[in-house]
């Protein structure tokens, strides 16, 4: 009915063009992972990626679906399923692809941002800067980089929107908007399959805009009107197909809400959560040397932020307030999506402050950033400023440029910048290694924070003989054993924390980098 | 309110003017929706402080009351809103007030009769509750007039006033008292409406109605005005009949428990639909009754109520749709929340009614919207059609008797909602030409038609399994009726005209009124226990009455077996018997209810006894006769209890079989654990799941049980981290000699009474207990004695135990009883209980690799029936030994090992208590002074799990600074050694070797202490300590000390030093195992029974001869012991001290004053004493900054007097600042000593520092002045130099640096090229 820009059918010139510049695109994101992975020299590790190498090895050893001992995630089994079927068919190890390979698939992201925006933008100078913004991004390229289930996740709800859009553009031709309702239909199962609740929570985002619609889009938005009709259910089956994954398909992603008590929390749970991701940079301000440093890193996301719900309130005050028409159908929509994830993001602010959940309001800032940057760029593509054209050129360029580098050293945690440590070094993980072939069953203290406990568990797994590599505080009543190097004693000097070890202890382990101290005994009891 | 009075919140408003309207509209709304919230408020409030069963009786009796007031309201409210209203609109007053009296007079003439009737029917029934229900009728219709009065006059304030008081005063006088039986609640809500009454009268003053006077009164007006009522009459006749019919059906067959959980399911779904109605009323309805009344064109105005109605149509939909899945999914949820838990049985029936909100949603929309087309015949047809399906489908179930009269009426609730709801619909479409909605009732019909065919097709079904199909399968559809309705579609029905509505209404009415009124609470009897004599006989071929009276005649039990074969004629009742194939029904007498069912029947060699009893809260096992037999209906059919026997109930050498196989699906104490670990009654069901196994076991058919096992299979986490309840409970009595049953009732393992879970000594009461008055099986008790039993032993484990496996038991593995005396009377005087904790099953952060294991080992003196001594040990060691049960084995001690076992092994810690004031019986073991004792912080079990675990650092003497009044306790923080204990001939008391100390509390007032101060594993320091009642502050104190060659005695007015040859133990031994033992250490206590009170040191001192040196008002302090018999102590001699001519050297010199006495190599001395004379050090190495410093104390003490509890105190301080605590430690630094002390010290920063340690001691500080200046050096430094080098050392910078500009520069450049500066903004590539 709309979206009267379709581009041509054939049009070779341009064509090569579009593949030339989407080439680029990929180039560049390739060029940041690249960066991300060389940074460290492979050697980094987080959180969430050292959990799902963790599960994935387990997944590995004992073959199954949900398997019968050992950690299993509850929230889906695409991502361990993938992973083990690259490291079978290539030979990595799940470390090396975890921590060599993955981060490079980033690229995957591109290619659906492209065909997103291409239809949400309506115009190909909208698209490449909507896709460029987005992957300037420290937020959105976090999740993307790190070797978790988001990097599939993120890409799958682009895929997803963007199976949606082109059902709605097709729907006066009922046999054409078939196979793209059907692919949506895949992409979101495929979706949940990686991670229910980030799928439960792209549907009631979905869910929300579709509830908005209806008032809103009768106030002057020009919409598919069949096509909208037809969203409510399309959102009502996709609630369907959570449901049934969840409590029929793939019975441990019911773990997480059986224990939750009331209908609040498992709401909160369900519809506004996100998996964990403790580490995302922009939330932590201590994290970084100075307040001023995180503000300057985080200025891309800011920027983009502001820009794009400035854009989205103009166009409201333009089609709710003035009654002026939209432009296009996909604008409309694009609108109401943003006024969706919105809403679904002040909910979860409010489930913040009332102490249900924990950073919702971070979780979902990538979602966000995917609606945000195609506001953002479609206004940049249609943008005419009638002076200084080449100043504004030149500026905005040079902007550009640096919000690339801001994100990019964002991302990597930079240690020159952040206080949270994403590397470590071969020393380390050798320290952790012979104390793990030499000690059993027993407590580690390795670092200020989660550092070298999740560096261990992404490169080596489990503890063989049954030892807890931990950080942050010391257990004092049940440690026996410290580890101590020279990465430490420099967080130590960062932090200005005080190195938990008692003096007299003793050295067992000493390899120049890293030394592993053990406590004497001080009861007869104490071997 | 009654539905009516609501009804007419949009009549009158009919429209002067927009903002009249508006105003009206926005005011009633409100009122309508407090009202409703105010009741629901009330209705949950009420309900959550009844029991259920009083619930019940008052959903009963409000049920009847809103009968009664529709009944006898003949809509006269409606007359008067609108006839006053005409009279009042053209200001006639005259006529409006021969209306008001008109209307007013006959209101009050029905209500004597409805006085008299409620009266004569509490006279019948001996229940005033049916005067106080027809009091209550009469008022509230007279409010309700009121109301309508002021609504005819357009007097919208005071309605809205006189609507609110009520709720608002129910409310309050619910809340101030009036809550506590069903009574007490009519009462406050007849109070409440005479409130209104009252208040409806006094608002009549300035409102144009005049003083009453009898020529106001017209038949021609009544005559007039009650026609124009009748139609909404009957619709809410209808309604409130179909609402109640249920709920009064059900309390006159007396099933208030069953009327109570209905009600509650009843009120959660019209939840929705109540708050619909004001909205609908004050909103929807003015505005259609605008559009029908006005003059455009008949199509517009069709299409105009169709979109209208459409809007509503589309919302109730969507709402009811999500309350009712939100029921569906989490009925528990939802009836937690509104009603508390003691509702939760009503799950299924909400779930099954969860539906029905939808299509009570809506019927109050098509309602309104079918009166507003005027079209009133409708809406009766449908509720009618509701009225007739709901009866006709309860009554005939309940006859044919194959469902749960509860789920019953709910399917039939639902049925009935939905097909009322869908003829007023078809009938709405019908007449709106085709309207898309109908396609939803197309959708509904067969959602519901499967929904119920599932639930008719699978009557023995229990209530979980509808829960698990009937959720999904009703939600599921319900979700595709969503995407049903919105797709549009026309739909068209033709549908008969049904005629001659009144008559069937008016049969119906006819039919179900009567039942409402045939009930009468009924009395129960509570039994006591009493032996049987029974007498019956043959009623029938196959029916046997008996008639058991107890011995004491306090109880009858009735019992009516029903054979499945032909009774044996012309013998006695006993040879009638049939445990075989038969259904006992067994009453007790005035209560005509059956208590519990007996099901015996048979399959092959094995014999089933299934045993029901009430499942609903009425005290009533339902059943019902088919062919001639009976059939439970109780539970739909479900057994709580099934016994099965092998070969019968009893064994071919006619002694009873003990090998059962008992299972439990019920709310009932089946394990010991059961009782107090976790709410059976609220967690277990009667659902179809298991809940407990139990299984018994006689191996050589001996008559006795020899063990049982029981498995706990609660609906709890299987994983005994998470959930601590015992999984698998063992008693064993491997001897075989358990007391033979009593007490049984004709079926030997049937009580008559409810005694105990544990059985008591020497005897073994029936296992299957029912509180008779309830009719409940409240417990099935020990088969076995775990306890009342010498030789007996129980496990209760955490870790489940599978049968056919060699299991890893813990918790208290085993518990046992011994009779070491070998009296033999039934009575243990002996008990080892072990408590042991597997590897890593330790709780949260205390989890360790090693087994821990607490064993408390307690017993008597003699064979008295109590306890006197204890060990209790703790120990890291695995456990090595089986015991082993024909169907499993367990890893544990076998109890007849257990006591050499114990006594064999080194343990790590103990402590030993005696029960000094007897006497002391417990059923297990002394729970004072075990080495579970909890430290002054409250942590349990401190010893065992944190100390000899290493997880801590400190050894918890604080966990024994205290003991209960009347125990003596000692303990060893390091034992290390077998649990020895020997016998003081000082004190004449058994002692534990090697303690550390011990404290025996003699009467909460005064105590002593024992102390080894020679650390040679004896005590040697006995001191007595009492606060005086003159003056608490000040102790009384009398010590005594066993060292060297002397004993040193004081008691405040002397010293006296004996010199005497005392051993240190009289006999050392261990715990006793066996009977020699046990006797031999008996007969060597009372050899060395003394008569001295153990208060009198000086008579313990003059058990012993030798040459005394006495010193008269003297004391010592300060006793050490040295090496080699050695000791010393400061001797303060007052003013009028005395002493012995020449017994020491020089003593004749001595003037008052300290002295220190020393005994050193054979000597004693004496030497005047000097003060603490201290000397210190501070270790002066550099130290660093960010990291824990250790700063070495060395102090010495050059004086004569020791320094016992002194603090040292270590300060810092920049230079030019002020001192600050790093820390302090409590210290004692004898005379002529030295200690060196770690203090750990973090700097907050480099550079100079002055260290000054300071030691307080009794309020001086004797050190202060010295201080040592350091150096902190800055924070150590990583083998690299710089953090840049350690940042960059693994990477190379060039690439850091060519990427991140490549990266900046590739963005910057796509940019550049991309970003449009001119032309068209949608480009056309």
């Amino acid at each position: 009915m709309l979206n009267r820009q379709k581009p041509p059918r054939s049009n070779p010139p341009q064509v090569a063009t579009n593949y030339l510049v989407c080439s680029t695109l990929v180039g560049y994101v390739l060029l940041l992972a690249i960066y991300y992975v060389g940074r460290y020299g492979g050697n980094w590790a987080e959180l969430d990626s050292s959990v799902l190498s963790k599960i994935t090895r387990n997944f590995i050893e004992n073959r199954q679906l949900v398997p019968n001992s050992g950690e299993v995630y509850p929230n889906g089994y695409s991502y361990q399923s993938l992973t083990t079927f690259i490291t079978i068919l290539t030979g990595l190890a799940v470390a090396d692809l975890q921590q060599l390979v993955y981060p490079l698939t980033a690229i995957l992201a591109v290619l659906p941002a492209w065909l997103l925006y291409y239809e949400l933008t309506g115009s190909l100078k909208g698209t490449i800067l909507a896709t460029l913004l987005l992957f300037t991004q420290p937020e959105f390229l976090f999740v993307l980089f790190r070797s978790s289930h988001e990097k599939f996740t993120r890409s799958l709800m682009l895929l997803s929107l963007f199976f949606l859009v082109k059902s709605f553009e097709k729907q006066r031709h009922s046999g054409k908007s078939i196979p793209y309702v059907i692919l949506f239909y895949f992409a979101i199962y495929t979706l949940m399959s990686f991670n229910n609740l980030m799928g439960a929570s792209f549907i009631f985002a979905l869910f929300l805009t579709a509830v908005i619609a209806v008032p809103v889009g009768k106030r002057g938005l020009q919409l598919w009107h069949q096509a909208l009709l037809r969203f409510r259910y399309i959102v009502l089956t996709c609630l369907v197909l959570a449901y049934l994954f969840t409590f029929y398909i793939y019975p441990p992603a019911t773990h997480d809400l059986v224990f939750l008590r009331n209908i609040w929390d498992r709401a909160i749970a369900l519809f506004l959560s996100t998996p964990k991701e403790p580490d995302i940079p922009v939330s932590d301000l201590i994290g970084w040397i100075n307040p001023i440093v995180y503000l300057l890193l985080s200025l891309s996301t800011w920027l983009i932020t502001l820009a794009a719900f400035g854009i989205w309130l103009g166009m409201g005050w333009k089609w709710l307030v003035k009654q002026e028409k939209p432009d296009s159908s996909v604008l409309s929509f694009v609108w109401l999506l943003y006024l969706g994830f919105g809403i679904q993001g002040v909910l979860s602010w409010v489930a913040d402050k009332s102490g249900s959940g924990g950073h919702l309001v971070y979780r979902l800032f990538p979602s966000i950033s995917l609606l945000s940057v195609a506001l953002v760029g479609r206004f940049l593509a249609n943008w005419k400023p009638h002076n200084y054209i080449r100043v504004w050129k030149v500026g905005l360029a040079f902007a550009i440029a640096c919000l690339a580098f801001v994100s990019i050293l964002k991302v990597t945690n930079e240690p020159a910048l952040s206080n949270k440590w994403t590397f470590y070094s071969i020393s380390e993980l050798a320290a952790l290694d012979w104390t793990d072939k030499t000690i059993q069953y027993s407590q580690v203290w390795t670092d200020f924070d989660e550092r070298l406990s999740v560096a261990y568990a992404i490169a080596r797994g489990e503890s063989k003989n049954h030892n807890d590599f931990y950080g942050y505080e010391l257990r004092e009543t049940i440690t026996r054993y410290l580890l101590d190097t020279s990465l430490n004693r420099l967080r130590s000097k960062r932090l200005q924390k005080v190195m938990p070890f008692p003096p007299g202890t003793l050295l067992i382990y000493d390899n120049g980098e890293a030394q592993l101290h053990r406590l004497y005994p001080k009861t007869p009891f104490q071997d | 309110m009654t539905v009516q009075s609501k009804n007419q919140g949009g009549q009158i408003a009919k429209p002067d003017g927009k903002t009249a309207l508006a105003k009206t509209t926005i005011l009633m709304s409100f009122v309508s929706a407090l009202m409703v919230f105010l009741n629901a408020l009330s209705g949950f409030y009420v309900a959550r402080n009844l029991i259920p069963y009083e619930y019940g009786r008052l959903t009963y009796f409000t049920s009847l009351f809103l009968v009664v007031s529709l009944v006898f309201g003949f809509g006269l409210t409606v007359s008067a809103i609108q006839h006053l209203s005409r009279y009042n609109a053209v200001k006639n007053y005259s006529e409006l007030n021969r209306m008001f009296y008109s209307l007013l007079l006959m209101r009050l003439s029905v209500l004597i009769p409805l006085l008299l009737l409620s009266g004569c029917l509490s006279l019948i029934t001996g229940d005033e509750l049916y005067f106080l229900v027809g009091l209550a009728a009469s008022l509230s219709v007279v409010a309700d007039f009121l109301c309508g009065v002021f609504q005819g006059l357009q007097q919208i304030w005071r309605t809205a006033l006189l609507y609110l008081l009520q709720p608002i005063a129910f409310i309050a006088l619910l809340v101030a008292g009036l809550n506590h039986s069903s009574k007490s609640v009519i009462l406050a809500l007849e109070l409440s409406f005479g409130l209104g009454c009252l208040l409806g009268i006094l608002l009549l003053w300035g409102t144009g109605i005049a003083r009453p006077l009898l020529k106001f009164f017209s038949l021609l007006h009544i005559k007039d005005a009650l026609p124009i009522s009748g139609q909404s009459y009957i619709i809410s006749l209808f309604q409130t009949l179909y609402y109640t019919y249920a709920l009064v059906w059900l309390g006159s067959l007396n099933q208030y428990g069953e009327a109570a959980l209905l009600n509650i399911a009843w009120t959660l779904v019209r939840i929705l639909p109540l708050g619909l109605t004001p909205l609908l009323n004050t909103v929807l309805f003015p505005r259609l009754r605008n559009l029908v009344i006005s003059t455009d064109d008949l199509n517009d105005r069709k299409k105009a109520v169709s979109n209208l109605v459409a809007i509503y149509f589309k919302g109730v939909v969507v709402l009811g749709i999500s309350v009712s899945a939100l029921m569906a999914f989490f009925p528990e949820i939802v009836i937690e929340f509104f009603y508390t838990s003691k509702y939760l049985a009503t799950a299924p029936i909400l779930v099954i009614l969860a539906p029905t909100v939808l299509f009570l949603g809506l019927e109050p929309l098509l309602t309104v919207t079918l009166i507003a087309l005027e079209k009133t015949m409708l809406p009766i047809m449908a509720n009618l059609l509701r009225l007739l399906l709901v009866g006709v489908i309860g009554l005939g179930g309940y006859m044919l008797g194959s469902l749960d009269l509860n789920l019953l009426l709910a399917l039939a609730y639902l049925l009935s909602a939905f097909a009322g709801t869908a003829l007023l619909a078809f009938y709405y479409f019908r007449m709106s030409c085709a309207f898309h909605p109908g396609l939803l009732f197309g959708f509904a019909a067969s959602s519901m038609g499967i929904a119920a065919t599932c639930r008719l097709l699978l009557p023995e079904i229990s209530g979980d399994f509808i829960v698990r199909l009937y959720r999904p399968a009703v939600s599921g559809l319900l979700m595709v009726g969503i995407a049903v309705v919105f797709l549009r579609q026309d739909f068209k029905f033709n549908f008969p005209r049904i005629t001659s509505a009144k008559k069937i209404g008016a049969l119906a009415l006819l039919g179900l009124l009567p039942l409402t009124f045939i009930a009468a609470p009924t009395q129960s009897t509570a039994l006591a226990q009493s032996d049987l004599n029974c007498s019956g006989a043959a009623q029938s071929p196959r029916i046997l009455k008996l008639d058991c009276l107890s011995e004491s005649a306090t109880a009858n039990f009735l019992i009516t077996m029903y054979s499945r074969i032909d009774l044996p004629p012309a013998v006695s009742w006993e040879k009638q018997l049939n445990y075989e194939d038969s259904l006992w029904l067994i009453r007790v007498a005035n209560d005509e209810r059956v208590k519990l069912a007996l099901d015996f029947h048979r399959e092959g060699k094995m014999q089933y006894a299934d045993l029901y009893d009430d499942g609903d809260g009425d005290g009533n096992v339902r059943y019902d006769l088919y062919a001639g037999s009976p059939r439970i209906l109780e539970n739909q059919g479900r057994w709580t209890v099934r016994v099965t026997a092998q070969e019968g109930w009893w064994k071919p050498n006619g002694k009873l079989n003990f090998n059962l196989d008992i299972l439990v699906d019920g709310s009932l104490r089946g394990s010991y654990g059961s009782g107090f670990i976790y709410d059976y009654k609220k967690l277990l069901k009667n659902d179809g799941q298991i809940d407990f196994e139990i299984h018994v076991r006689d191996p050589n058919n001996s008559g006795f049980p020899k063990y049982e096992w029981r498995q706990d299979r609660s609906p709890l986490p299987e994983d005994p981290s998470i959930s601590g309840q015992y999984r698998t409970e063992i008693n064993a009595n491997f001897e075989g000699n358990e007391a033979p049953i009593s007490g049984a009732l004709l079926w030997p393992y049937l009580s008559q009474i409810a005694g105990n879970y544990n059985k008591g000594y020497n005897v073994s009461a029936s296992p299957i207990q029912v509180d008779w008055e309830k009719g409940k099986i409240i417990q099935i008790s020990e088969f076995v004695a775990s306890r009342a039993k010498p030789g007996n032993f129980f496990v209760y484990s955490l870790n489940r135990i599978k049968e056919g496996e060699l299991n890893s038991t813990n918790f208290e593995n085993p518990f046992a009883f011994y009779d070491l005396s070998g009296v033999k009377d039934g009575w243990p005087d002996t008990a080892i209980r072990f408590e042991a904790a597997l590897p890593f099953q330790l709780p949260g952060d205390l989890s360790i690799p090693k087994p821990i294991n607490i064993l408390e080992y307690a017993w008597g003196k003699e064979h008295n029936h109590n306890l006197t001594y204890q060990v209790s040990l703790c120990g890291t060691k695995p456990i090595d030994q089986i015991i082993s049960f024909p169907e499993f084995s367990i890893k544990a001690v076998p109890p007849q090992k257990l006591p050499g076992w114990v006594t064999g092994q080194n343990w790590d810690a103990a402590t030993f208590v005696e029960v000094e004031k007897q006497p002391y019986w417990t059923s297990e073991i002394i729970y004072e002074w075990t080495v579970e004792q909890a430290d002054s912080k409250g942590r349990e079990k401190v010893l065992p799990w944190r100390y000899i675990t290493g997880l801590e650092n400190t050894p918890p003497a604080d966990a024994f600074s205290h003991i209960q009044a009347g125990f003596r306790g000692e303990y060893s923080l390091n034992l290390q050694a077998k649990p020895y204990l020997y016998f003081s001939p000082v004190d004449h008391k058994l002692h534990l070797l090697k303690a550390d100390g011990g404290i025996w509390n003699l009467d909460g007032q005064s105590e002593i202490s024992y102390t080894d101060l020679d650390h040679d594993g004896y005590t040697d320091m006995w001191r007595y300590t009492s606060l005086t009642p003159i003056d608490s502050t000040i102790p009384e104190i009398r010590q005594l000390n066993l060292a060297g060659d002397y004993l040193v005695y004081q008691d405040g007015s002397q010293v006296l030093l004996r010199k005497a040859q005392v051993k240190a133990f009289s006999f050392v031994t261990l715990p006793p195992t066996n009977q020699t033992e046990w006797e031999n250490l008996g007969k060597k206590l009372k050899e060395q029974q003394t008569s001295f009170q153990p208060t009198d040191f000086k008579a313990m001192l003059n058990q012993f001869e030798g040459q005394d040196i006495l010193f008269s008002h003297a004391s010592f302090s300060d006793f050490r012991s040295l090496k080699n018999g050695s000791f010393r102590f400061i001797l303060e001699l007052r003013e009028a001290f005395h002493s012995q001519d020449k017994a020491l050297p020089g003593i004749t010199d001595l003037k008052p004053g300290n002295y220190v006495v020393e005994y050193l190599d054979g000597t004693l001395r004496i030497t005047p004493s000097t003060p603490p004379v201290l000397s210190i050090a501070l270790s002066t190495q550099p130290k660093r900054y960010l990291e824990q410093n250790e700063v070495l104390i060395a102090i010495n003490n050059d004086g004569g007097e020791d320094i016992t509890e002194g603090q040292l105190e270590l300060w810092v301080s920049r230079p030019q600042e002020e001192l600050r605590l790093v820390s302090s430690q409590t210290i004692s630094l004898p005379a002529k000593s030295k200690i060196s002390l770690p203090f750990i010290w973090t700097p907050s920063s480099a550079g100079l520092w002055l260290l000054t340690p300071k030691l307080n001691y009794k309020n001086e500080v004797l050190l202060g002045h010295v201080s040592e200046q350091i150096t902190v050096l800055p924070e150590k430094e990583a083998s690299s130099d710089s953090i840049a080098q350690i940042l960059w050392a693994d990477t190379n910078l060039l690439f850091v640096l060519l990427c991140l500009v490549a990266i900046a520069t590739l963005g910057g450049l796509v940019f550049w090229k991309y970003w449009q500066t001119s032309g068209q903004a949608h480009d056309a590539e």
